[in-house]
């Protein structure tokens, strides 16, 4: 019998610019557009996916935010009830790494008050570094790994959503750090629901 | 010293410039049964005259493309020649004089204007204690909206913008692009945000609140509202914009009577506390139907500028069916001190319609807009739209709406090549039917000089006291096709055509009348509730 897979939120947050909608629409679509344009508000994404050994399937919803200091007020409401929080820099621009600090901090606060969100530091458009003699380095942006070291709890990824690099890999690493009672809550609730239906429409038939 | 500089909210209009004065005619009033007797001869069939060849523009010898890059299309990197050579400017800056923005040119080019501009304004105020409306200094006017801490500024050298409209007296349409400039920044920012961001530094970068889309967004409007031509090519609307505009009336669409209810009853049935407003529209450009409380009304201009905003932003998103939008958003004549939280759902109805097991081949969007006052209640908004969805792809008649909706065709009496319509019997939403729109940049601009210089040239309709029905008005403007008006109590009907004027005021008066037949099909789609 196929249930419906359990729902996960994830936020994803982050300076404007830093490459946020690029990132979800390559995960989404497996598609790049150079072009996009800022996010107004924030767009609310549903994608269903499977782990890679198959064992588990979630149906991710994804709160794609606007990274544009206008709508700050916002934002508690797209990570309130969120499993996972990516927070983007870019890693060209290290002042970004300064807002992504910020996120952290305020995703910290939220965790003392409300149930725990697993934070994920991304750093965004790794493939425009190109060196000119050798293999590309990867740029670092100062204070990240200071930060990472203090913060052991806190992964970090590099991705290109022009090249598609990282992006599986987050997205496969959230659906296998799920622990199996998760599941198991979830079929049982729906078995649950499934029972009294039956007995539901065993009463009301006719 | 400025030469010839006269504030003129009272000038003489130049309005003849450009056309030969024996064959402008304009404002005859005529009274009902009269129409049909008015004969004119001696009208030229042409119709296919250039826009370059007509005294819209200066002249100049280069192609089409060229002469529209040289003097029409936006810049931002250019040097001075380039820049004067623009025929119209739009500036936005504080009231320190710091730049905001610019249709044309970098901040080195416009700081010697804006800094001019602000000398100019303050002492007016100083001195007179007046705001500046407009600076007319005969071929060029200098319209100004002072809305501290904000100035706005236009310069126009277009033929149709120099005229002032013969009811209000006023530059009304230079004014209102201003307004509408304006409101899309109060839209995004609402009004108190951008007090607050002065209050401490006068010298405040604005800039730093906006994104590129706000810029891209700024372009558009000033490109749409000043030639019916959009900022980037694709000219698909550009024209039903200013037009909308200009007559103030939101496009309708045609819809029967039946479905309509319909879909209301939809909305009113799964309606939460927290929704003020509920959209369905085709595309986000016409409205299927909305629903509204009893004592709250949005403005056209309100609508115009949430769905333009959607519009713009579901350009970059390519499965727009996948996402569910959820924007804060001013609406700044229903409450410039605030924001309400819009969701957005867009829905293909070609895909939940199958005809002999096959999918309609063109997609026929349809967009679910949802405004609420809680910036909480996403999921439950989500939840309303999920339901009315569900209803509307059970419902049996989705099958027509597929057709009326992709189907708009207006079919026009041989003599009359376009017409908009303007409803002014239904008082809750202002709206007007458009006939199909020109798409190419010469037929655009073509039309967007006729119908300026019919719209600025109509008389303000006058009250019969004795008859029912009221008076007709009828004005005209020949060129080599002819544009007239006919107004009354319940319409406003504006045309362009070709043949005999009797002819033609014939079949605009065939028109009016099919559309007034239709009148449930076209009009009254707004629903009041008890909020």
């Amino acid at each position: 019998m196929s249930l419906p897979c359990p729902s996960f939120k994830v936020v994803i947050l982050g300076d404007s610019s830093v490459g946020k909608t690029s990132l979800v629409h390559r995960f989404t679509t497996s598609e790049f557009d150079n072009q996009l344009s800022s996010t107004i508000g924030a767009a609310f994404i549903t994608k269903e996916l499977e782990s890679s050994d198959k064992s588990k399937r979630i149906n991710l919803e994804i709160w794609d935010t606007a990274g544009q200091e206008r709508y700050k007020s916002l934002t508690p409401m797209y990570y309130r009830n969120s499993k996972v929080a990516l927070v983007c820099y870019d890693l060209h621009n290290p002042s970004t790494f300064d807002k992504a600090l910020y996120w952290i901090d305020q995703l910290k606060l939220n965790n003392e008050t409300n149930s725990e969100i697993k934070i994920y530091l991304i750093g965004t458009k790794s493939d425009l570094v190109t060196s000119a003699t050798g293999p590309p380095v990867t740029p670092t942006v100062p204070g990240v790994a200071d930060f990472l070291e203090m913060n052991s709890g806190i992964k970090h990824f590099h991705t290109s959503a022009k090249s598609g690099e990282g992006i599986h890999d987050i997205f496969q690493d959230i659906i296998n750090d799920i622990p199996p009672d998760f599941f198991e809550r979830h079929y049982e609730s729906l078995k649950d629901k499934v029972v009294l239906n039956r007995q539901f429409q065993g009463k009301s038939c006719c | 010293m400025l030469p010839r500089l006269t504030v003129s909210t009272q000038a003489v209009t130049n309005y003849t410039a450009g056309l030969p004065e024996n064959d402008l005619s304009i404002q005859t009033t005529v009274s009902n049964s009269d129409l049909s007797d008015l004969a004119f001869n001696g009208v030229a069939k042409v119709n296919n005259t250039h826009f370059q060849s007509l005294d819209i523009f200066p002249k100049d010898n280069s192609s089409e493309d060229e002469y529209l890059d040289k003097f029409v299309y936006p810049g931002k990197d250019l040097n001075n020649n380039q820049f004067n050579d623009k025929l119209k400017q739009f500036f936005i800056l504080s009231s320190s004089g710091k730049p905001i923005y610019s249709l044309n040119g970098g901040d080195e080019l416009i700081i010697g204007f804006t800094g001019l501009i602000t000398t100019i304004i303050s002492s007016f105020q100083h001195q007179l204690n007046e705001d500046i409306v407009v600076i007319d200094s005969g071929d060029v006017k200098i319209s100004v909206l002072n809305r501290d801490p904000l100035i706005l500024v236009s310069i126009s050298k277009i033929n149709y913008e120099m005229s002032m409209n013969q009811i209000t007296n006023d530059y009304q349409q230079l004014k209102n692009q201003l307004h509408s400039l304006y409101n899309y920044l109060l839209c995004i920012l609402s009004r108190p945000t951008i007090t607050k961001s002065f209050q401490n530094r006068m010298n405040y970068d604005l800039r730093k609140m906006l994104t590129d889309v706000d810029f891209k967004n700024l372009d558009d409007m000033a490109m749409k509202l000043t030639y019916g031509l959009s900022g980037d090519s694709d000219n698909d609307d550009s024209f039903e914009f200013f037009l909308s505009q200009l007559v103030n009336g939101f496009p309708t669409s045609k819809i029967s009577y039946t479905i309509r209810s319909k879909l209301n009853s939809l909305l009113l049935h799964h309606r939460i506390d927290e929704i003020l407003f509920g959209l369905l529209t085709s595309n986000l450009r016409r409205i299927i139907t909305m629903i509204k409380p009893k004592v709250h009304n949005i403005s056209n201009s309100d609508i115009d500028f949430l769905l333009r905003i959607i519009k713009n932003n579901n350009k970059n998103i390519k499965d727009i069916e996948t996402e569910d939008l959820w924007i804060p958003i001013c609406l700044p004549e229903f409450n410039s001190n605030g924001f309400v939280y819009v969701y957005v759902k867009t829905f293909d109805l070609a895909k939940i319609l199958v005809i002999d097991g096959k999918y309609y081949e063109d997609s026929q969007l349809i967009n679910i807009v949802l405004i609420s006052t809680n910036k909480n209640n996403f999921f439950k908004v989500k939840e309303m739209a999920n339901k009315i969805i569900e209803n509307i792809i059970q419902l049996e008649l989705k099958d027509k709406l597929y057709q009326e909706l992709s189907n708009y065709t207006i079919n026009l009496p041989p003599t009359i090549n376009h017409f908009v319509y303007r409803d002014l019997k239904h008082k809750d939403l202002k709206q007007c039917l458009i006939s199909n729109n020109p798409k190419d940049c010469n037929s655009i601009i073509k039309y967007v000089y006729y119908y300026s210089n019919l719209y600025n040239s109509k008389s303000s309709t006058i009250q019969s006291l004795t008859q029912e029905s009221g008076n007709r008005k009828l004005s005209y403007i020949k060129y080599d096709v002819i544009t007239f008006s006919i107004i009354d109590d319940n319409y406003e009907f504006y045309a362009i055509g070709s043949g005999e004027l009797s002819d033609l005021i014939s079949d605009g008066l065939k028109v009016v009348k099919w559309i007034k037949s239709n009148d449930k099909r076209f009009f009254g789609n707004v629903v009041k509730f008890n909020f």
